[in-house]
């Protein structure tokens, strides 16, 4: 069974779409790792699925109209007819890279569209997204959910599809705040649903040069929340490197990013493979 | 020695003379008025020559490399006989490899070497892994050659990611919006 990890944080830009993407590569075709590993993306933003199809790719899944996630939240809503229609638990997944060993990325790309099944909540829409996995989850070690930064009917869904929580933060000021806001929604959630188990896989700093004051002050308050409500806090820190940009830009992780330095890959690969001893991957 | 060696060696003198200055030039000067020491010069690099020559003379002339892409061509003419098919498949792909159309890095190249289990590759350029890699995919069988090609073709459109081609998919209301 697969190992079902969201990455969230209230806060946009700290990196979830960057991190999601680069721990996939990680584990479906790093070294022995050789996973199978499906990504999900759950941001209207698409960073996600921008950054694993390129322009061509994701062209042809939307002139194909090809199912995507905002067909796991659509498909199933009643129609004044009275009528629902149903959804193939594989129509969506789009098989993105195949590896020699068994790894494999496959993805569920999100569209700009999803935005409006935040404008419609209700009709259990926040049930499907796992329920589909559940449907296809043991042909899988890890999925990976990338989610989008606000508190909707998708951040529950992500909540009610996930074992694990992973909480990217980067070390400043504005981004530190998301994390009170997670606290609020864990605990809104929880409430919700007493009989879902959610675990904290932990908070890690990304995008950190260990340098500036002010990067210093907003590790300490982070630390200080996380302490507060026993969170795990990632020993290893995703340091910075411009390798991650330019990796979106070319679609590769950065251990294959051109030029990317020796010492920020082996950063990276230290960082996965904490984050895989803590849900036991 | 006509008039223009004569001048040819003087200025290759006066070269020398700026370069080692005239105290050096003078010391050696002195050096070689003495008869024992001509002598001793003489032998000396008559030996040198003659060990030169020798050496020359023994080692074998290094055969030639044939270069890279000419080993490629014998390789998929041969191919072409046997198996048609894969021959055409394969040449395609090193066109494609020559034109950096795919793996346009030593890096992707050895990330595909990883990715679709070949053989290790002990070649320290992209030029000169084209050869060997090329050599080890038709080792495989056809069917198995089809779908590496073809997976490293449909990957290739990953080098499509600009940032008007995603703001054509954003903004082209024909893309979005239909089913809402």
């Amino acid at each position: 069974m697969a190992k079902k990890v969201s990455l969230i944080n209230m806060k946009g830009g700290v990196g979830k779409s960057t991190l999601t993407v680069n721990l996939a590569w990680h584990f479906a075709s790093y070294r022995n790792w050789r996973k199978k590993v499906l990504v999900v993306d759950l941001d209207p933003q698409f960073n996600a699925s921008q950054y694993l199809l390129g322009v061509k790719q994701y062209e042809a899944i939307l002139k194909k109209n090809k199912p995507t996630v905002w067909d796991i939240f659509e498909h199933g809503t009643r129609t004044p007819g009275g009528k629902v229609s149903t959804l193939d638990p594989h129509a969506p997944i789009f098989a993105h890279r195949v590896f020699h060993g068994g790894g494999k990325i496959d993805l569920i790309p999100s569209r700009l569209e999803l935005a409006f099944s935040l404008k419609n909540p209700g009709q259990n829409k926040e049930r499907r997204l796992s329920r589909l996995i559940k449907d296809v989850e043991d042909e899988y070690d890890l999925i990976v959910i990338d989610c989008a930064p606000t508190e909707s009917v998708l951040t529950t869904a992500a909540y009610l599809s996930s074992d694990w929580l992973l909480v990217p933060v980067k070390p400043e000021y504005l981004s530190t705040i998301g994390l009170p806001l997670l606290v609020n929604s864990m605990q809104d959630f929880k409430e919700e649903y007493e009989n879902k188990a959610l675990n904290l896989a932990g908070v890690v700093f990304n995008g950190a040069s260990d340098y500036l004051p002010e990067e210093a002050l907003a590790k300490e308050t982070a630390k200080g929340i996380a302490k507060k409500n026993r969170w795990y806090v990632f020993q290893r820190e995703v340091e910075y490197s411009r390798s991650y940009p330019k990796g979106a830009r070319e679609g590769e992780p950065i251990f294959r990013t051109s030029y990317s330095r020796w010492s920020k890959v082996k950063n990276f690969e230290l960082f996965a493979e904490e984050f895989a001893k803590r849900v036991s991957l | 020695m006509n008039e223009k060696q004569k001048f040819e060696l003087l200025k290759d003198i006066a070269r020398l003379l700026i370069k080692y200055g005239p105290d050096t030039f003078d010391a050696l000067s002195k050096l070689l008025s003495k008869q024992e020491f001509v002598a001793q010069l003489i032998v000396i690099l008559d030996t040198t020559a003659e060990v030169g020559r020798r050496n020359k003379l023994r080692s074998t002339p290094r055969p030639r490399v044939a270069p890279a892409r000419s080993g490629i061509d014998q390789l998929l003419e041969n191919l072409a006989e046997s198996e048609p098919e894969k021959g055409k498949l394969l040449s395609a792909f090193r066109d494609d490899l020559l034109a950096k159309h795919i793996l346009p890095s030593m890096k992707a190249v050895k990330a595909f070497v990883s990715d679709n289990g070949l053989g290790s590759l002990s070649a320290t350029s992209r030029d000169k892994a084209i050869f060997p890699l090329i050599k080890d995919l038709s080792r495989h069988p056809l069917e198995q050659v089809k779908v590496i090609v073809e997976r490293e073709r449909l990957q290739s459109h990953r080098g499509d990611r600009s940032l008007e081609g995603w703001a054509n998919i954003i903004l082209k209301k024909s893309h979005s919006g239909d089913e809402v």
